[in-house]
């Protein structure tokens, strides 16, 4: 059986109530059924019923699914599209792979090297570093290099690289419960700052946060792109490298929901339903926690912006605003279409630009509605997708740095 | 410009984006909320009014039937292609052109999603009250081609209560407008109020105002579970003899609540065998309060063990998000659903959920009741496996009872689902023969070619005997 037709009684939950349609991006955004939830779960289901081929326009409507989950969480007979989506993904791959298509170079390059070992991640986000700050960046876009090879927006969602990432090596911070942080590849990274407010703040929460030892890639890009095998190796080094019982600490909602997954990915492995039980996006940990000592006042007009795969993928949304709500002073305000995604979705921005972009102007556009100064998110692609949508004045961060002023911080904020 | 033939005509109107003719495209507008599915020749979707009259032009140059959905969650076969032909997908047109605050009034497109116009009007301190359970999807457009109710008409009355406007496409491609922003009309006779609710079969509707009543500023509600169906039933009689008439008066059974309960975890009491959902709203907490607390007063003398009254907006959102649940949770008790929309007088509701009960046992089937027992309208639900004949025809029969047991204490087939290719073979029996001769002269007024949604309302001739086994679905298995 292929994977797509195993998910077959999934797709039969769906009753064509329609009740999905106004929550799916590529719907609101086309008012076409078959770039709707409805309409690729039929399309899938004629695949499986045979009734129809994988033509080009079926493939097309399907990858253009951003894999959001926002259908699931409002489907009332629970179909589980990120699980329909990426079974048809690995699918395709698997006759890929059996017609001798395989992968661009690139395609594997990335799957299997670069994402295959933090280690390799972190030499190839040095040299981008060196990009950044050896003023090859700035010539290459000054000298219209950039522009040339079409990259000018997917270059613009490049973050700043750091000088030093945080190397998981069994550090220890703080004392009290243990738990362990699930550093993330871009995380301990590109935001390597903020993998470190991570373990701090559950430290300032009466934790002992450790960063284990050789945990890799959550493998949720893998999966998205249908090389569920490679996310298999990945999950497995990663129950490995988490031995024991205590909570998983996760700060990107991404890796998060892929984490809380491992039962569904690896259904042989006795211990992935267990690994998968621990896991925590960090605004539950600490929302089901009690500070140390009570929050600095911020004085600062704030959005959230709500990760798909926190809110939709794992249904927290009351976490982070009750942790937010705590803060004195903090004027936390709510957009309209909260639950829409703003377009980043994985790699979605550089593979699908057009709607991506669409998405991010509605995105953008609801925030400054708000008149917040600061947009907060607890997933990293979410927040560069901001970055590169929103105007200068306004302020983008993760909502692990805002919390780590709040609680952690000695000093008086340096930004008014 | 890439697309030829037909495809190529339509396109040269909306532009080949929005001409949907590849293989999957013509699987994605092949069915609505029933379990029916037949592929269109192909569907286009028009951005205006001007350009659903050239499609329909070209429709009718090519004598290809044209069927207008909004959003295809409909529970009666309207939107199903039956005979092949173009899909005019009137989703795009999803602009709420106007509120006009001077007229109490709104202009929308046709395919302006209920609870959009409902949370733009709440916003100016105006109320749209129409509210079918699938509010959250459908269109505007859908409400007008079924008549829509839902559980607050009741007090407010249903869609065509509300229109008073409508631009139409006709049959020749005509741009036709009927009554305006005006809450007066008897000029002439009322067409209007003919094409609310002729599903497609008259003409197409582009355009529709709707007029508003002022926000009540209050709302309570509160839950009533009973032992008995029957003690439900007559504690719905008594409130409608009291002197207040609710904003709602929803009824659940025992199957419904269990259902239900298992789907969201509310806390709902599983071993009543009946609920009812009560609100009023008003001009004031207090008013709207003191009329709540006399229903529960009588549900509690009828036998009512438990009976509570939200206090918050929290709880009165949970009491809902139980009733809205209903219909969709259903479908996971058994993989396919009938679900019927008989209306009653509402004195004779307890009857005939009695004789629904009699039906479900004598056709051994879970036919599970709920619906807005105020005023009458009852959604009966066959639940069964279309992949047993012998189950189907048990069903048909089921069906057939519940429809003449409904004639038979003085109601009819639909209450607000609209009749479709599911109910379209009872409509002698419901109507009369000359009654359905009268409408399909009417549609032969409207449409003399018969190319608008064409085989739907009205009698195939194919009789009562198979009229489920011979609605088409794709060869496989179809839930829904």
């Amino acid at each position: 059986m292929t994977p797509l037709a195993a998910e077959y009684d999934n797709m039969l939950r769906c009753i064509r109530c329609a009740a999905c349609l106004t929550s799916c991006p590529t719907y609101v955004i086309s008012h076409k059924e078959e770039e709707g939830p409805r309409g690729r779960i039929a399309i899938m289901r004629a695949i499986v019923e045979g009734h129809l081929e994988v033509t080009p326009d079926a493939l097309e409507h399907l990858d253009n699914c951003l894999l959001c989950e926002a259908c699931s969480h409002v489907c009332p007979t629970g179909v589980e599209m990120e699980r329909l989506g990426t079974a048809f993904r690995e699918d395709m791959s698997q006759r890929r792979a059996a017609t001798g298509k395989s992968l661009s170079l690139a395609e594997r390059l990335a799957y299997n090297w670069l994402f295959g070992d933090l280690g390799h991640f972190r030499a190839a986000a040095r040299l981008m570093r060196f990009y950044q700050q050896s003023g090859l960046q700035w010539l290459a876009r000054h000298l219209g290099i950039v522009r040339l090879l079409g990259m000018r927006d997917v270059e613009r969602l490049l973050p700043d690289m750091p000088s030093r990432f945080v190397v998981p090596q069994n550090q220890k911070i703080g004392s009290g419960d243990p738990v362990q942080v699930f550093a993330g590849c871009i995380m301990s990274t590109a935001f390597a700052p903020t993998a470190e407010h991570t373990a701090e703040l559950a430290a300032a929460f009466g934790c002992e946060a450790s960063f284990p030892e050789g945990q890799v890639c959550c493998g949720a890009l893998q999966v998205h792109a249908g090389e569920a095998d490679r996310a298999r190796e990945l999950a497995r080094a990663n129950l490995d490298a988490f031995a024991g019982e205590a909570p998983i600490v996760v700060n990107a909602a991404g890796c998060g929901a892929m984490l809380k997954h491992y039962g569904q990915l690896l259904p042989e492995d006795p211990r992935a339903q267990a690994f998968a039980a621990r896991v925590r996006d960090v605004s539950e940990l600490l929302a089901g926690r009690q500070p140390g000592k009570p929050p600095r006042p911020i004085e600062r007009t704030v959005v959230l912006q709500d990760a798909c795969h926190l809110l939709h993928a794992q249904r927290v949304d009351r976490a982070p605003r009750a942790l937010l709500k705590a803060i004195p002073g903090l004027d936390l305000r709510e957009m309209a279409e909260p639950g829409l995604c703003c377009g980043s979705a994985g790699i979605y921005n550089v593979t699908h630009r057009a709607n991506s972009d669409e998405l991010k102007r509605r995105k953008c556009a609801n925030i400054e509605q708000t008149g917040a100064g600061t947009v907060l998110t607890g997933n990293p692609g979410c927040l560069l997708q901001m970055r590169a949508g929103l105007p200068g004045g306004v302020h983008v961060e993760h909502i692990v740095d805002l919390l780590w002023e709040a609680f952690c911080d000695a000093e008086p904020a340096s930004r008014a | 410009m890439t697309k030829r033939g037909l495809a190529g005509e339509l396109a040269s109107i909306v532009g080949d984006e929005y001409v949907h003719d590849a293989p999957s495209e013509i699987v994605a507008y092949s069915y609505d909320g029933t379990f029916q599915q037949r592929r269109p020749d192909l569907a286009v979707s028009p951005a205006d009014t001007e350009q659903v009259a050239a499609i329909v032009q070209v429709a009718a140059r090519a004598e290809r039937p044209i069927v207008a959905r909004g959003a295809s969650s409909g529970l009666a076969g309207g939107t199903i292609p039956e005979r092949g032909g173009i899909i005019l997908n009137l989703a795009r047109m999803d602009r709420i052109v106007e509120i006009d605050t001077g007229n109490v009034c709104a202009v929308v497109e046709a395919g302006v999603i209920t609870l959009q116009l409902q949370e733009a009007v709440e916003k100016l301190g105006l109320f749209y009250p129409p509210d079918p359970a699938s509010s959250r999807q459908s269109t505007l457009g859908g409400n007008v081609a079924c008549n829509s109710g839902g559980p607050r008409c009741l007090k407010y009355g249903v869609t065509r209560d509300y229109v008073t406007g409508l631009t139409v496409v006709l049959a020749s491609g005509e741009i036709v407008k009927l009554g305006g922003k005006l809450s007066k009309n008897a000029t002439g006779p009322q067409l209007l109020q003919l094409l609310i609710g002729s599903e497609g079969t008259l003409g197409i509707v582009t355009e529709v105002i709707v007029k508003l009543l002022p926000l009540p500023k209050a709302r309570v509600t509160a839950s009533a579970a009973f032992p008995e169906l029957t003690q439900a039933s007559q504690a719905v009689a008594r409130i409608m003899a009291s002197g207040i008439l609710p904003c709602t008066l929803e009824l659940m059974d025992g199957v419904t609540i269990n259902v239900v309960e298992d789907f969201l975890q509310a806390g709902l009491p599983r071993q009543a065998q009946a609920m009812l959902l009560l609100e009023q709203d008003g001009a004031d907490e207090a008013t709207a309060r003191t009329d709540i607390e006399t229903m529960a007063a009588i549900c509690r003398e009828l036998g009512a063990t438990s009976v509570q009254v939200a206090g918050n907006a929290a709880e009165r959102d949970a009491l809902w998000a139980a009733r809205r649940a209903v219909s969709p949770a259903l479908g996971r008790l058994r993989p396919n659903k009938l679900g019927e929309d008989i209306v009653v007088p509402k004195s004779q509701v307890p009857a005939m959920i009695a004789e629904v009960g009699e039906i479900a046992r004598r056709y051994d089937l879970p036919i599970p009741v709920f619906g807005h027992a105020g005023d009458g309208n009852l959604h009966p639900n066959i639940l069964f496996d279309l992949r047993s004949p012998e189950e189907v025809r048990r069903v048909e029969l089921a069906a057939r009872d519940i429809f003449r047991a409904a004639m038979r204490l003085g109601g009819t087939l639909s209450g607000e689902h609209g009749i479709g290719t599911l109910k379209r073979e009872f409509m002698e029996e419901a109507q009369g023969a000359a009654v359905v001769e009268l409408g399909r002269a009417i549609k032969r007024v409207f449409d003399p070619r018969g190319l608008l949604n064409p085989g739907k309302l009205y009698p195939t001739g194919g009789g009562i005997e198979g009229f489920l086994a011979n609605l088409p679905v794709l060869a496989g298995f179809t839930p829904g």
